[in-house]
């Protein structure tokens, strides 16, 4: 049996934490007994009992921390010994960590000093602070979902007679003045200003801008039915107007799923008064009739090259030409051509909405829990069938846990159950990058992906594996770092999800 | 078309919700003010609603303004003593004052019983334990609550006719609070013990103690509670828990004039000898002045402060401003806290007694930055004591003028409970208390650290919308 | 990988998880933290283990995997012996105050060891391979050397174990097992891990044959006071023909012959831990052998 005991003197923790910390220790293996407490007569006592004794334990005051150990060897009264230090400190630190930033009630927080509240409380609560934000003359950036219309309508309402933005609800991205709120890639300063109904969707815009070379003004997000004919898209055209006004905006931008007839007159018509010219990308129409202001581009790739080659005043290209495409499908497929079915896991919603769009343009009918054609609308969204895209960053699956773009981790169940399937030949999903996304989304799926390599092999089956990697070269999580991690587990990579999607319709068609 | 006004916004965020977007904002160089979000009211839409209605109200605002304004104006002084069937108000024969909210003797716990077992006895009214008991169940005492009458009692409370009192009065407008003596530590009435030793100390209490210190006040002038109690705050005291510094100070006030009383010195001797060897000697002259200014805010129509939270050993009750004579009651609760030797949570009763008057008026948890060497005696570390205090301003109407933190910068303590912020925010009062044994006469077993029931605070929310909103 | 804020609380996906945990999961049993390990976690209510590993280190009976990059660990988290296992509504459980774990989505974990149904003789092949195996890995163990006969007195002890089988002589054998118990350091000695494989390969052989517990598993189940708690659990879970899926695997494909996977299953399953994958790999080849020439498993 080996014993310990240490006296610090004036050393002071709480009694509580101790008394806790006490019974964690207790249960360590290898330890029989445990006491550690401030030498109060009570403490010094339990001590005793444990057969310590001697004028180290009785001159002990208050004052003093004693640590009485008996442990089965000495290699665990050492562990034990060291685990106590480090609780100890950590407590400590957890202490003072809580500086003075932190605020029990909007109404608390020195708010004359702040121009932008952003609120990510669930929606039952959201439109309640965003009220009180409003009231107290701030914009209002409301990643909260769940939010009722007509409680969106009241807010932009009030927004609109002070003056103030309302980004949201369901606002999963913008950038104001170069700082990114929610999901926000790091991207260059520009001249391109950007309205967008779709967070991954101006995601997406956004890296592929940077990679381009040009930047933004502002990029600001609206929430996914601004457009609907009931809110009329107020944040959209104040925020058109707003980037009309700005002296920097050389090139306007407006990211949507397809609007309400009438807003989608107010809107162009807005953009054909204005000075300055115009790329649209209405998700799920194939482009429009393009006018001197106004360019329609028919997926976010396209609109964001197009708004690049504005801006910089020469023709940009697409990320892939049809000859690396084709370089990138023999080496995906390898030889064998691919006979089973698609299945793909998004965290990003719009960019699934936008693969449906393109492979359905390709004839290939794609099923999803988000379909916008009712026959292909999955009757349970945890049973694939055929080719199949799910938006995991649903409803459905997001009730009561985090975000897919939070934690991609929560999609790798259901993409190893789909690398099970024996007439399953692709996987197909993406990784977003950004601030306030995940430190190492690659890292989580790469996992997922040798994983579903290994069964593919161990079953003699093909699995063609592809990643749509969202990031721009200044993220946090550092772009090159996660392509090659992705590679290395044996994806497919590319930066677009109008590639990807490509990728897929050439493979299925070969 | 609107224009967008205020723009570029001002480069602060202010966040409410997810630390994973404050965290990665700041990461951009942006200053973030984070809010520490919890749904209001405890997530429950019927009260968000009630809430809604009540904010942003100028009347009840204004209604506010005037409670403080007479809560700040008051100035408690001890103008004597006397006994308490004489002077507190509405004290009628075979009646006894307890603690807390209105109580009967079936309901009471262990502590209460015995204090009124121990009263029995001290008036006369019974001759054994036995007999006591039959005549406190058989329905001819009339049990009353302290604050019925203007008075307070620490723990059980409990007071009987011919107890002597301290008598506080508030200067500015006039009206009085009362409490007993404090009779030290140990086995004492207020914790439930009526041995024989215990009724002898009441007796002496009465017979010399009050006495001399009755005619020590009247030669001093009385003595000035509410500067004593801002000086205490400056030595460390909260004057709920830690009453150290503020006994030597009213010793220091009264010392020289005890000579001058003219009783016997073995008797001045003895009374300078019990008051200076109870640090809680005080704790009976803070609660009256507590209640007297309290009091003096009380009645105000359409306030929203909480003036009376107190607890009983079986309930905790609340009374608010504009809400007149009405108790809003929850069970009182267990108190988590440090024990003496040889005692755990087992032998604990929930919540008591009176003194939590102190923390409803701005001070006890609410000043507890600044009596850190407290935490010592509650639990908790210095870094809790500074936090309890600093969350407090969360759901009081304003800082006190009066008394200061220093460690807070000399920052006025949180005062003025608000019910709506309290139900808003969904933060407690914090009061640190003692913790009395479960059986009668046992005495104090431990201090810690407690909150109210949330439901008084609900009810008395809904209350108020009834009839104001 | 950028640093995570303090604060932040890690939400962590289960993805496979084994019948053990039910245990946890029904909230009939309360369970702790036992051990934290950079990529490995063990639950205890002091009688049975679970351990939680990354996605890619494999399952098994009384483990779950779950969804982790390659660079995170779990001491990270403020997570530490003691700490108690929460269950909430939805198949969570809470660890500490930063960490919550989603059983939710996982996937039954089903055993290599089900497609077993008879056991014919093991391709020499295979055996070949395997041996090859073990004498070309570099390890600390103490068994290193002994198939080449480099450590006469392990190899004496060894082969007592394989003689009191066969001569049913219960005290030498306990002797031998005892001799070998908790030799080498660590959790799960070397000694464990190899008796641990010999325990393996007998139950599963044994299971086929619909043949009891004998006298190996009597003597070894007596002598598993004698080590570490945690090593001990291992080892009895064996004793029913449970093991981490890597064990599993590499002896279902030896059982399954000839498979093309063999040789992929023993690498991993030698690759595990500093020496273990080495001492359990062992184990089971020293089995096997012995079952090959003398029925050894389904004796005694």
């Amino acid at each position: 049996m080996f014993t310990r005991l240490v006296v610090k003197a004036n050393t002071y923790h709480d009694s509580v934490v101790l008394m806790s910390l006490t019974r964690e220790i207790q249960r360590l293996a290898g330890i029989r007994e445990a006491q550690v407490g401030m030498a109060t007569d009570l403490n010094k006592e339990g001590v005793r009992k444990i057969g310590f004794s001697g004028p180290e334990v009785e001159g002990a005051t208050p004052n003093d921390l004693v640590i009485a150990l008996v442990g089965e060897s000495e290699e665990a009264v050492d562990e034990a010994e060291k685990l106590i230090y480090l609780k100890l400190e950590s407590k400590a630190r957890a202490q003072t960590a809580q500086g003075e930033t932190l605020y029990n009630s909007l109404a608390e927080a020195p708010i004359q000093e702040a121009g932008i509240a952003a609120i990510s409380v669930p929606g039952a609560y959201a439109a309640r602070e965003a009220r009180n934000a409003l009231k107290r003359g701030l914009h209002v950036f409301l990643f909260s979902d769940n939010v009722p219309l007509e409680d969106e309508l009241a807010l932009k309402q009030l927004g609109q007679r002070e003056g103030l933005l309302v980004m949201g609800p369901d606002c999963g991205t913008a950038v104001i003045g170069g700082l990114g709120l929610g999901f926000a890639n790091k991207v260059k300063r520009g001249c391109i200003g950007i309205v967008a109904a779709s967070g991954t969707g101006l995601q997406q815009v956004l890296v592929i801008i940077d990679r381009l070379g040009e930047g933004v003004t502002e990029a600001i997000g609206t929430g996914g039915r601004d457009l609907r004919k009931e809110v009329g898209g107020i944040t959209t055209l104040m925020g058109l107007e707003l980037l009309e006004r700005d002296e920097r905006t050389m090139v306007k931008m407006v990211i949507s799923k397809p609007p309400d007839a009438d807003v989608r007159e107010k809107v162009l018509s807005l953009l054909e008064q204005g000075s300055k010219p115009a790329v649209v990308c209405f998700m799920g129409e194939a482009g429009g009739k393009d006018t001197e202001k106004v360019r329609f581009a028919g997926n976010l790739e396209e609109a964001a090259v197009m708004a690049c080659s504005l801006a910089g005043g020469r023709a940009r290209q697409r990320l892939y030409s049809g000859e690396e495409m084709e370089v990138v499908a023999r080496e995906a497929v390898d030889g064998e051509p691919v006979t089973g079915h698609l299945r793909g896991l998004y965290g990003g919603g719009t960019l699934c909405e936008e693969t449906l769009c393109i492979l359905g343009r390709a004839g290939l009918e794609v099923y999803s829990n988000v379909a916008w054609k009712p026959e292909c609308l999955l009757a349970d969204p945890e049973e694939s069938r055929a080719h199949t895209c799910i938006d995991m960053g649903d409803d459905y699956f997001t009730r009561g846990r985090p975000h897919p773009m939070l934690e991609p981790g929560l999609r790798v169940p259901r993409y190893l159950a789909e690398a099970r399937e024996p007439d399953v030949g692709i996987l197909l999903f993406d990784v977003v990058l950004g601030y306030g996304c995940h430190p190492d989304p690659a890292g989580v799926m790469a996992e997922a992906v040798r994983e579903a390599g290994n069964i593919a092999r161990r079953g003699g089956r093909k699995l063609v594996q592809i990643a749509v990697l969202v990031g721009a070269s200044g993220d946090p999580q550092s772009l090159g770092q996660q392509e090659k991690v992705l590679r290395d587990a044996g994806a497919v990579v590319l930066s677009s999800n109008y590639a990807a999607a490509e990728l897929v319709a050439r493979i299925l068609r070969a | 078309m609107t224009t967008v006004k205020h723009w570029p916004p001002k480069g602060a965020v202010v966040n409410l919700g997810s630390s994973v977007f404050a965290g990665s904002m700041r990461a951009q160089g942006a200053s973030v003010y984070e809010v520490k979000w919890q749904p209001p009211a405890q997530g429950k839409v019927k009260l968000i609603e009630l809430l809604d209605r009540l904010a942003e109200r100028e009347d009840i605002d204004e209604a506010n303004r005037l409670a403080l304004e007479r809560y700040n104006s008051a100035r408690p002084m001890l103008v004597g003593l006397g006994t308490a069937g004489d002077v507190i108000p509405g004290f009628r024969a075979r009646m006894l004052l307890h603690a807390g909210p209105p109580i009967t003797w079936d309901r009471m716990s262990g502590p209460l019983r015995g204090a009124v077992i121990g009263a029995l006895l001290y008036e006369g009214w019974a001759e054994s334990r036995e007999e006591a008991e039959k005549l406190a169940s058989g329905g001819e005492i009339e049990y009353s609550p302290c604050h019925e009458h203007s008075s307070v009692g620490p723990m059980a409370g409990v007071v009987s006719p011919s107890m002597p009192v301290f008598i506080v009065e508030n200067k500015t407008h006039g009206n009085r609070a009362y409490c007993t003596l404090n009779e030290g530590l140990g086995k004492v009435l207020r914790y439930g013990a009526y041995s024989q030793e215990v009724l002898e100390r009441l007796r002496w209490m009465a017979d010399v103690l009050a006495p001399v210190l009755k005619k020590a006040v009247e030669l001093a002038g009385g003595v000035d509670l509410k500067s004593l109690i801002a000086q205490a705050l400056h030595m460390g005291d909260e004057v709920h828990n830690r009453n150290r510094a503020a006994t030597s100070l009213f010793v220091r006030a009264i010392a020289p004039y005890l000579l001058d009383t003219g009783y016997p010195l073995r008797d001045i001797r003895r009374t300078l000898e019990f008051v200076n060897s109870n640090d809680h000697f005080f704790l009976n002259l803070s609660m009256p002045s507590c209640k007297a200014m309290l009091e003096a805010a009380h009645g105000v129509p359409k306030s929203t402060m909480v003036t009376v939270m107190t607890r009983n050993g079986t309930e905790f009750g609340i009374k608010v401003s504009g809400l007149g004579d009405e108790w809003f009651t929850g069970p009182a609760q267990r108190v988590k806290g440090l024990y003496f030797l040889g005692f755990t949570d087992d032998d604990a009763n929930p919540d008591i007694g009176d003194s939590s008057i102190t923390e409803t008026a701005g001070l006890g948890g609410f000043a507890m930055a600044a009596a850190i060497p407290i935490v010592q005696f509650v639990g908790g570390t210095p870094e809790d004591a500074v936090g309890f205090s600093r969350r407090m301003y969360s759901i009081t109407l304003q800082e006190s003028k009066s008394f200061t933190i220093p460690v807070l910068g000399f920052r006025g303590t949180a005062t003025g409970i608000d019910l709506r912020k309290v139900v808003e925010t969904g933060i407690l009062p914090q009061i640190n208390t003692g913790i009395a044994h479960k059986d009668p006469g046992v005495g104090q077993v431990g201090a810690g650290l407690v909150n109210p029931p949330w439901e008084c605070f609900e009810k008395a929310l809904v209350a108020f919308a009834e009839k104001y909103a | 990988m950028y640093a995570d804020d303090d604060r932040t609380e890690r939400y962590l996906s289960v993805v496979e998880v084994g019948p053990d945990f039910d245990a946890l999961l029904a909230g009939e049993r309360e369970f702790h933290v036992h051990s934290v390990f950079a990529r490995a976690l063990n639950l205890t209510d002091g009688r049975t283990f679970l351990t939680m590993l990354p996605l890619g280190r494999g399952c098994g009976a009384s483990y779950a995997t779950l969804a982790l990059a390659e660079g995170e660990a779990f001491f990270r988290w403020d997570l530490v012996p003691g700490l108690e296992a929460r269950m909430l509504p939805g198949k969570k459980v809470r660890l500490g105050p930063r960490v919550m774990v989603d059983f939710s989505r996982a996937i039954p974990w089903e055993s290599p060891l089900r497609a077993i149904r008879a056991v014919p003789a093991v391709e020499k092949e295979d055996m070949q391979a395997l041996r090859q195996a073990l004498i070309d890995r570099p390890v600390a163990s103490p068994f290193q050397g002994v198939l080449e006969g480099r450590k006469p007195e392990l190899g004496a002890i060894l082969d007592r174990m394989k003689a009191c089988v066969l001569l049913r002589d219960g005290p030498e054998l306990e002797r031998a097992i005892a001799a070998v118990l908790g030799l080498g350091p660590g959790l799960t000695p070397s000694g464990d891990d190899l008796i641990l494989g010999l325990c393996m390969a007998r139950a599963v052989v044994r299971t086929v044959e619909g043949r009891s517990r004998g006298l190996w598993e009597a003597s070894v189940s007596r002598q598993l006071g004698n080590t570490h708690a945690l090593s001990a659990f291992f080892i009895e879970r064996a004793l029913e023909g449970r093991s981490h899926e890597v064990v599993e695997r590499a002896l279902a494909c030896l059982l399954a012959c000839g498979s093309a996977q063999t040789k992929v299953a023993v690498e991993r399953l030698l690759g595990v831990g500093a020496t273990s994958g080495f001492d359990i790999g062992l184990g089971l080849y020293l089995a096997l052998e012995w079952q090959g020439r003398y029925d050894w498993c389904s004796r005694a």
